[in-house]
């Protein structure tokens, strides 16, 4: 669990040894639960015993219980879900994870894909549990509330949900009571009876009440438990406890007072002091309340409160932390109000001085406001205010920003800076600005400010300069950023490298990109920022597969997933690019088996993150897949969904691969007119044929493709002369275009389009040609798809060219991927790269059937090592699953 | 506090009793519209009273008056 965590809030609490056994109660949630009720809610007003009947149903159940103890601040939805996925990891640590990753990265999604997710986590549980939520009248927050009720309507059947709560939830539970899925106990049901009450107050509280007297104490609680716990404290020692049970009457709150009046003024001075001044405390621990009281032994205090039943309730097994009941906390804090406001203060300020050196931030900021220590508070908060946001806090951090007064919140360019780096990653840019506006006022105010807070504004500047679109502002900044950054602030270093690889991203500027993307990857991995990180591999990934070096962008896919995975915290969205990145380089090789667990996988995480243009890019993905694989419904399906996803705002890069997408299949269909009116509306000119602008952007590639699979298809059915001609002079600039800028994957498919545009208009020389250079592209990095995808008319010059290659494995391994059959008699020593021993021990338990996590057992690697060799072997044998290469394989005499 | 007891609550406007109940943590029965003002009934402890008039907050509407009488 990540250190900023309380465990307390998670720790089912101890059930009380000395209770009154509520057997009728337990056996009613038994008979739900076995009934399929899905949820059971304890609803009672404060004092009826609830969390002691949960418990002690949970006590004799056969089935483990996740329980998450809620607060007020609680209402931060980030927070919230945080410990919702950490009460869940303690079912089975891998629940949850996707949502702890999306927070962690300072991301929060929509409550729909919260729930979606959560759903989707709980599906996977091994084994049937209950997820206790306790004080859930406290939740009020419309977005934590709004996922609950989504999650309520499709909870999965191995999930028994309780909540315990002052109020019914604001959760429609009118519909879950009419379809009988809901077990209710009340306070009607949690009150004592007269044999209750009895054995409670004789049994339980020591006392020897006549039966009388047991009556009409019964009679004047109404069975409310704390009010006869409070009574039994007050009769011990009473000689006359007919004449005391008189004198109780009105109301609860009024026999609250007055008998918590009572008990305090029989304890002994020091323990009704140490009540007193603990109880500003929400979780008390001894040496807390040592820091607090100023005391040495209130370890041993809490321990005898525990003894005399004074309600204080343990929060963990070792018996380190406990609270006061809530009923009898609030009392405290109204006459702790008697000692002064001076004193009180000084209570929260020793209370937030312990929590600050626990590592508690958000604890120990409360207790500086409580203070009203602004200055405290202020320090406090913009020392922790970055991992707090980053964590998903915003919406604490802006209720603590509302609680200063005016005047002792000066513009502070620490916090105004991490505004605008929350904002920069939820993509919120008007208001990055607004606060990068604030920050330059703030640090002009300074006079002399720290270089590092200049190179921070200078960063998210240059950052913000990519999303902008203004290359040459963004250089320049990053750069200054660099320059005036520590060298071993690698924090700012990562992110100054950041907004420079943008800046040459937009200008197509690859050697440069690629050069500042490592070296944001390498500081942030120093800094140890997952996020940026992340993104940053990304974009190294992507523009790897937009440069033709898939061999890149493989390698830095797999070695961040390899990180991802070894690591023990969650992982963020982003990297949903990463996985979407290894499954485009396998499409490219024509690995289909695995593509479509890596496409799902990369998109549930772009929903996640709440980020379109990763779900839009993921429907693409899936709709070429689906097409690969002959679906052609399907596939429509999915483009047309990505259609649908792109009217609700993505970035304009994503525009044209949408575009391709559409193209692609509706030529599949014979609809040339709907392609080129797509063409048209994302962009291009027709004017009878294709206008080839002036300047090509390297962005609109998708679409100038599209153009030529276009001309291509109309040249085929001879429905248009002029387009076989203008999709030639198109393909040449293309071609001109991409060589200069070393765009490889633009370059190597434009050329293979151009081989069919020859073929068509009678040139086999130059198709050869044409060919001949994808092939020099394609074979270092595995392309085959790209041949592939655009039509069998390039085999009988791969048969030609076979004759005159050297190129032959690889013009093999095209043919067997067009499903001509391989020549034969090829033996192992033939394969273009042999297979290496540790590979060939691979295939070999391949064969033998085994998976792929018992083979990393086997040879000691790691699982994802083991998927990275099998998709190196299907590679090298020219196969796409493993049935194909074993079978190969033995017909070669490998294994 | 702990008795089921007959709420009736009065709310300025209109409304319809699918509409109260599609969300809602008890259903609500509506007993009379009349002059601008709907009066709903439900029968419940305390806890669900006060659960049904955070719900009816929620959904923006005006609260007029709450009466209680015991379930009979």
């Amino acid at each position: 669990m990540p250190p900023y965590l309380l465990a307390t809030k998670l720790h089912q609490p101890a059930l009380p040894p000395q209770r009154v056994h509520r057997l009728a109660l337990v056996r009613r949630l038994d008979e739900g639960l076995q009934a399929g009720h899905c949820l059971s809610l304890i609803s009672a007003p404060a004092g009826f015993g609830k969390t002691t009947c949960v418990l002690e149903w949970l006590a004799a159940l056969p089935r483990p219980a996740a329980w998450l103890s809620l607060d007020s601040a609680d209402n931060d939805p980030a927070r919230f879900f945080t410990y919702l996925a950490a009460a869940l990891h303690k079912i089975d640590p891998s629940l949850g994870r996707d949502i702890e990753g999306t927070l962690q990265s300072g991301q929060l999604p929509a409550p729909e894909a919260i729930a979606a997710a959560l759903v989707n986590d709980l599906l996977q549980a091994r084994q049937p549990f209950i997820l206790v939520l306790d004080d859930f009248h406290l939740i009020q927050e419309p977005a934590v509330l709004h996922t609950f009720e989504t999650l309520l309507a499709n909870l999965p059947p191995q999930i028994h949900l309780v909540i315990i709560t002052r109020e019914d939830p604001q959760l429609p539970l009118a519909r879950l009571r009419a379809h009988n899925r809901l077990t209710e106990i009340r306070a009607a049901d949690l009150r004592f009876s007269g044999t209750d009450t009895a054995a409670f107050l004789n049994e339980v509280m020591g006392l020897s009440l006549a039966l009388d007297e047991v009556v009409e104490l019964e009679s004047r609680t109404e069975g409310w438990i704390v009010g006869l716990q409070l009574a039994g404290l007050s009769m011990r020692g009473n000689s006359d406890p007919a004449a005391f049970i008189n004198k109780l009457s009105g109301s609860h709150r009024h026999i609250l007072n007055y008998l918590t009046e009572e008990v305090l003024q029989r304890l002994p001075e020091d323990l009704h002091t140490f009540l007193l001044q603990s109880s500003i405390l929400d979780k008390l621990h001894g040496d807390l309340c040592d820091a607090v009281t100023g005391r040495s032994d209130s370890g041993q205090l809490l321990e005898r409160l525990l003894t005399a039943n004074l309600f204080l309730i343990p929060l963990d097994n070792e018996q380190q932390w406990y609270r006061y009941h809530h009923l009898f906390a609030d009392l405290l804090r109204s006459y702790l109000t008697r000692l002064g406001k001076t004193q009180v203060a000084g209570l929260h300020q020793r209370a937030a001085a312990w929590y600050a050196q626990a590592g508690f931030s958000g604890e120990a900021i409360q207790h500086a406001l409580d203070a009203e220590d602004y200055p405290l508070a202020l320090s406090l908060l913009e020392a922790n205010i970055m991992p707090l946001l980053m964590r998903g806090y915003a919406r604490t951090v802006e209720s603590w920003l509302k609680s200063f007064p005016p005047e002792a919140l000066p513009s502070s360019p620490r916090t105004e800076l991490a505004f605008a780096w929350m904002y920069l990653l939820r993509g919120n840019y008007p208001l990055v600005d607004l606060h990068l506006d604030r920050a330059g006022q703030a640090l002009a105010a300074l006079g002399e400010a720290p270089d590092s807070l200049n190179a921070e504004l200078l960063c998210l500047r240059s950052n913000l300069s990519f999303v902008k679109g203004l290359p040459q502002e963004g250089i320049q900044q990053a750069q200054r950023a660099i320059e005036l950054a520590s060298p071993d602030d690698h924090f700012l270093l990562g992110s100054a490298y950041m907004g420079l690889g943008g800046a040459y991203r937009l200008m197509g500027d690859y050697p440069r990109l690629q050069h500042s993307y490592r070296q944001a990857i390498h500081h942030n991995r120093l800094a140890g920022n997952f996020l940026p990180e992340m993104l940053a591999v990304s974009a190294v990934t992507l523009s790897a597969i937009l440069y033709g070096q898939l061999s890149v962008a493989l390698e830095e896919s797999l070695q961040a997933i390899q990180q991802m995975e070894n690591s023990v915290s969650s992982y963020p969205p982003i990297s949903a690019t990463v996985y979407g990145a290894v499954g485009l380089v396998y499409y490219e090789r024509n690995l289909l088996d695995d593509i479509r667990e890596l496409f799902a996988k990369s998109h549930r995480l772009s929903r996640l993150s709440g980020h379109n243009a990763g779900v839009v890019y993921g429907k693409i993905l899936v709709s070429r897949c689906e097409q690969a694989a002959g679906r052609l419904e399907e596939a429509e399906h999915a483009a047309r969904e990505a259609l649908d996803l792109l009217a609700l705002g993505a970035p304009v890069w994503i525009a044209p691969e949408v575009a391709e997408q559409q193209v692609r299949i509706l030529l599949a269909r014979d609809q040339p007119a709907a392609a080129e009116a797509i063409l048209v509306q994302f962009g291009l000119k027709y004017e009878n044929s294709i206008c080839i602008p002036g300047r090509l952007e390297y962005q609109a590639d998708p679409l100038y493709l599209s153009a030529l699979r276009l001309a291509l298809h109309r040249g085929r059915l001879r429905t248009e002369s002029n387009s076989i001609r203008s999709a030639l002079a198109l393909a040449d600039v293309l071609i001109e275009a991409a060589a200069a800028d070393l765009r490889n994957g633009t370059l190597l498919k434009t050329l293979v389009l151009r081989a069919h545009v020859n073929i068509l208009m009678g040139h086999p020389a130059a198709a050869q040609d044409d060919l001949l250079r994808a092939m020099e592209i394609g074979e270092p990095e595995g392309y085959i798809r790209s041949f592939l995808d655009e039509g069998p008319a390039l085999i009988p010059l791969l048969k030609q060219a076979y004759l005159v290659s050297p190129q032959k494995a690889y013009i093999l391994r095209l043919l067997d991927a067009f499903g001509v059959p391989a020549a034969t008699g090829r033996t192992a020593a033939q394969l273009p790269e042999p297979l290496t021993e540790r590979e060939a021990e691979v295939l070999r338990a391949i064969a033998e059937g085994l998976k792929y996590e018992e083979i990393a057992t086997r040879l000691y690697i790691s699982l994802n090592t083991v998927r990275f060799y099998v998709k190196t072997i299907y590679g090298k044998l020219g196969v796409n699953n493993r049935t194909r290469a074993v079978d190969k394989a033995r017909r070669l005499g490998i294994i | 506090m702990t008795d089921v007891c007959r709420y009736a609550i009065t709310i300025l406007g209109t409304v319809t009793e699918e509409d109260l109940n599609t969300t809602s943590p008890l259903a609500v029965t509506v007993a009379e519209v009349a002059n601008d003002r709907t009066q709903v009934t439900l029968l419940s402890d305390q806890a669900g009273m006060v659960g049904v008039i955070r719900h009816l907050h929620g959904l923006g509407l005006i609260l007029l008056s709450i009466d209680r009488t015991p379930a009979l």
